[in-house]
């Protein structure tokens, strides 16, 4: 039942009235918060962006969640990248310098996988952007009506949980 | 900007301002609890904990620290703390603590509950503890156990006489001398004498007969003469060799056996001598004539002090690393990741306490003190920590330097403690059986240095008005009442310690006016019972080894009487086969007695008939 329901929430922002750069944008902040440790202090800016700026909240939790099982599996990746970032020779006294200095030590920079994770997700950043903006331009434009017309979304569409789902939608608007 | 999720999210940051504001004390509190008593190993309480956010710091109330080794009692307890810290460097992760005051300390004091870690704590402890290192040891002598004089002494009772080294060394030395001796027959055996002088002989043999037989009567049997004498020779020649050989062998056998002799009996008696020592020492008696009682008696608790003060420095150490701009990184495993932990610089430690004000008020203890600059990081601050303490109850001074900031680290601490009276102080188990201390008052001046691994501790102790009380268990005890007489002359006594080395290789040094006062006591009491004791043991472990050597000296006898028959027998065979050979060489020769009268008579001169004919 959760998968279907996760289904119908994506095709719900596919065909939302949010334009495709605000879902990308949503998409992409909620990837910062998925790959990286959910309880870090950069976060909060993060959670802080979406709310305040116009991007689809529906697309940042949703992509937050399928980012944060990426995460998981890229941790050895993360901390690799992070390790190697952190005892770089050259970038030393960047980090020295943020050690000493005020708060930035509890975004817990000098952590392998936060800062590994934030790197590949900084890395990603404009990848997913564009890919996701072009995908739901590309859906809207081209596959939308054909997709109504396939048969697993008739079975949804047909199914008593859509029914239920539709009239509480009616209800809470 | 959408000020409809904007208002909901302050609201959300208020909620959890107030949530911390009203909770975060109690939260604080049970962690300082659950840390700190895991450091103790035994509970640590807090009444109350105050997080102040105007004035920024901490005010703890009612802290008590149990003491792990009796739970129903407390370490510290302390009334009131408080502490003042800066608030900008918390933002840097560093806590500066500007001022902390503590008041109404008290020690040992009774406690209404167990302070005994709960069980889920303790589950913790298991799996946090580290491996401590290994504890100093002090060698310490022994009090002389006069209490074997009361009965009739016997080896025997003591040690197994069999396990005696030199009883033991005794057994084997007639093994050592069947060896010795199986050695030299073998030895006999390749010199194969009887062979060798039967070869020469056989060779010989023609010469021997032909010269006997022979007359001469041309030149060609005088030829035959020449010839066969000078076989003789050279067989006497070879004789002689073989008969010096025989001689050199014979004096390195009488040598070795001689040497034999000597070194074995001399090791015998040494190791004797060791098994006496030994003994006596089993019975606290070896330094009989330089009795250390002092030091006996206060080793084991000094040897308790030392590790007191290297474990806590040990401790201190820790908190107050040496640490260095240029050290590598160091890493610190965190769940999957790893926390790179980079140099603190420009502003300074992570922890500071820049002051630190102590006061104490107790039925017997009522001092103040001051404690400066304690610091994680004593480098980068740049000043030793001091620690300065007076007291009015009992009268004392006490300054302490803990100096981090240079490659070693150099600790001090003189402490000046005076008339503090010493009224019920008990002793724990100890030989003298001493239980308490009736009455007495105690002057101490210590000064104690540690630089690095090595110590240098120098202690000075007075009793004044001393008297002591003895338990039951020492009334039978000679030693106990020998030290009573003795404390009865010397109503006060001084003790000096002295300990310097390293904390793997202590060296005491324990001096008293009480072991002069105690020797003279002990010499005229056991002196010559002592002495009686030891020409006793001495018999007794000569009577078990004697047997054995007498064995020894009879094998030895034996063996050298036979070795010496053999070599006997050879020279005699060489002897005969030599004189045999020379008897015949000098008939032949006879008539010609000076060389210069052959050489002018030449042939005729030897061969008389010849010329005649």
């Amino acid at each position: 039942m959760i998968w279907l329901k996760i289904i119908g929430k994506i095709f719900r922002v596919l065909n939302a009235e949010a334009t495709p750069k605000q879902i990308a944008g949503g998409v992409m902040l909620g990837m910062i918060i998925g790959l990286t440790p959910t309880f870090s202090l950069h976060n909060i800016l993060v959670v802080f962006l979406i709310l305040v700026i116009r991007v689809n909240l529906t697309a940042a939790i949703l992509s937050m969640f399928a980012f944060d099982l990426i995460g998981y599996g890229v941790d050895p990746l993360s901390d690799w990248i992070g390790g190697a970032i952190l005892t770089s020779t050259a970038l030393r006294p960047i980090w020295i310098e943020a050690y000493n200095a005020a708060i930035i030590p509890f975004t817990r920079f000098n952590n392998t996988i936060v800062m590994g994770s934030l790197a590949i997700s900084l890395i990603l950043l404009y990848p997913v952007f564009h890919f996701t903006k072009y995908g739901v331009e590309r859906y809207r434009s081209d596959l939308a009506a054909k997709f109504q017309q396939w048969r697993i979304v008739k079975a949804v569409k047909m199914s008593r949980f859509y029914k239920y789902y539709q009239t509480y939608r009616s209800i809470v608007g | 900007m959408r000020w409809k999720f904007i208002i909901p999210f302050l609201v959300f940051i208020l909620i959890i301002f107030t949530f911390v504001a009203f909770f975060l004390d109690g939260i604080v509190e049970s962690i300082v609890e659950e840390r700190a008593s895991l450091l103790n190993k035994a509970k640590v309480e807090i009444e109350d904990l105050d997080i102040g956010f105007l004035r920024p710091g901490v005010r703890i109330q009612g802290l008590a620290v149990a003491n792990a080794d009796n739970p129903w009692r407390n370490m510290v307890e302390v009334g009131d703390i408080g502490i003042s810290v800066s608030v900008l460097p918390l933002f840097s992760k560093r806590i500066i603590i500007e001022e902390m005051v503590m008041e109404n300390l008290q020690v040992n004091t009774e406690r209404k509950t167990s302070g005994e870690l709960p069980r889920r704590l303790k589950k913790r402890l298991k799996t946090e503890e580290k491996e401590e290192r290994k504890p100093v040891e002090v060698p310490c002598v022994k009090l002389p156990n006069l209490d074997v004089f009361k009965k009739k002494f016997d080896v025997k009772e003591l040690v197994d006489i069999n396990q005696l080294e030199s009883v033991k060394r005794a057994k084997q030395l007639s093994e050592d001398v069947s060896k010795m001796k199986a050695k030299w027959e073998s030895e006999l055996k390749g010199l194969d004498v009887k062979a060798k002088a039967d070869e020469i002989m056989t060779k010989v043999q023609g010469s021997l007969e032909s010269l006997q037989k022979t007359q001469i009567k041309g030149p060609a049997d005088l030829l035959k003469l020449q010839s066969d004498l000078r076989n003789l020779r050279e067989a006497i020649d070879t004789l002689k060799g073989l008969r010096k050989e025989i001689e050199t062998k014979k004096a390195a056998f009488k040598k070795q056996v001689a040497t034999l002799e000597k070194s074995l009996k001399d090791e015998v008696k040494k190791l004797r001598d060791q098994d006496l020592q030994s003994i006596l020492k089993e019975l606290g008696l070896e330094q009989f004539t330089k009795v250390r009682l002092a030091e006996a008696f206060l080793c084991p608790f000094l040897g308790k002090v030392l590790n007191l003060i290297w474990n806590n420095v040990d401790k201190i150490r820790t908190g107050m690393p040496k640490t260095g701009k240029d050290e590598p990184l160091q890493t610190r495993v965190r769940a999957q990741g790893r926390d790179i932990i980079f140099p603190s610089v420009k502003k300074g430690p992570d922890f500071l306490l820049r002051e630190a004000r102590l006061s104490m008020e107790q039925e017997k203890w009522s001092f103040r003190g001051t404690i400066l600059g304690v610091t994680s990081d004593p480098v980068s601050y740049g000043k030793p920590t001091r620690v300065d303490i007076q007291g009015k109850r009992p009268n004392l001074v006490l300054n302490g330097i803990l100096d981090h900031t240079g490659k070693t680290p150099i600790d001090t601490v003189s402490l000046d403690l005076r008339e503090y009276p010493l009224d019920g102080f008990a002793f724990a188990e100890n030989p003298l059986s001493l239980s308490n201390i009736t009455r007495g008052f105690l002057n101490l001046k210590a000064n104690i240095a540690l630089r690095g691994n090595s110590i240098d501790l120098k202690t000075i102790t007075t009793v004044k008005n001393l008297v002591l009380g003895f338990s039951e268990k020492g009334t039978e005890n000679l030693m106990v009442n020998m030290v009573k007489e003795a404390m009865k002359t010397a109503p006060s006594l001084s003790i000096g310690v002295a300990a310097k080395g390293t904390r793997d290789n202590p060296q005491l040094s324990i001096s008293s006016d009480l072991d002069r006062l105690f020797a003279s006591q002990l010499k005229s009491f056991a002196g010559k019972k002592v002495n009686a004791l030891k020409a006793s043991l001495g018999r007794q472990i000569d009577d078990a080894s004697g047997k054995e050597m007498k064995g020894f000296s009879d094998t030895l006898s034996q063996g050298k009487l036979d070795i010496l028959n053999q070599f006997g027998s050879d020279e005699s065979l060489v002897q005969e086969n030599i004189d045999l050979l020379s008897g015949t060489v000098a008939s032949k020769t006879d008539k010609s007695k000076s060389p210069k009268k052959e050489k002018e008579k030449g042939l005729e001169g030897l061969v008389p008939g010849l010329i005649r004919r």
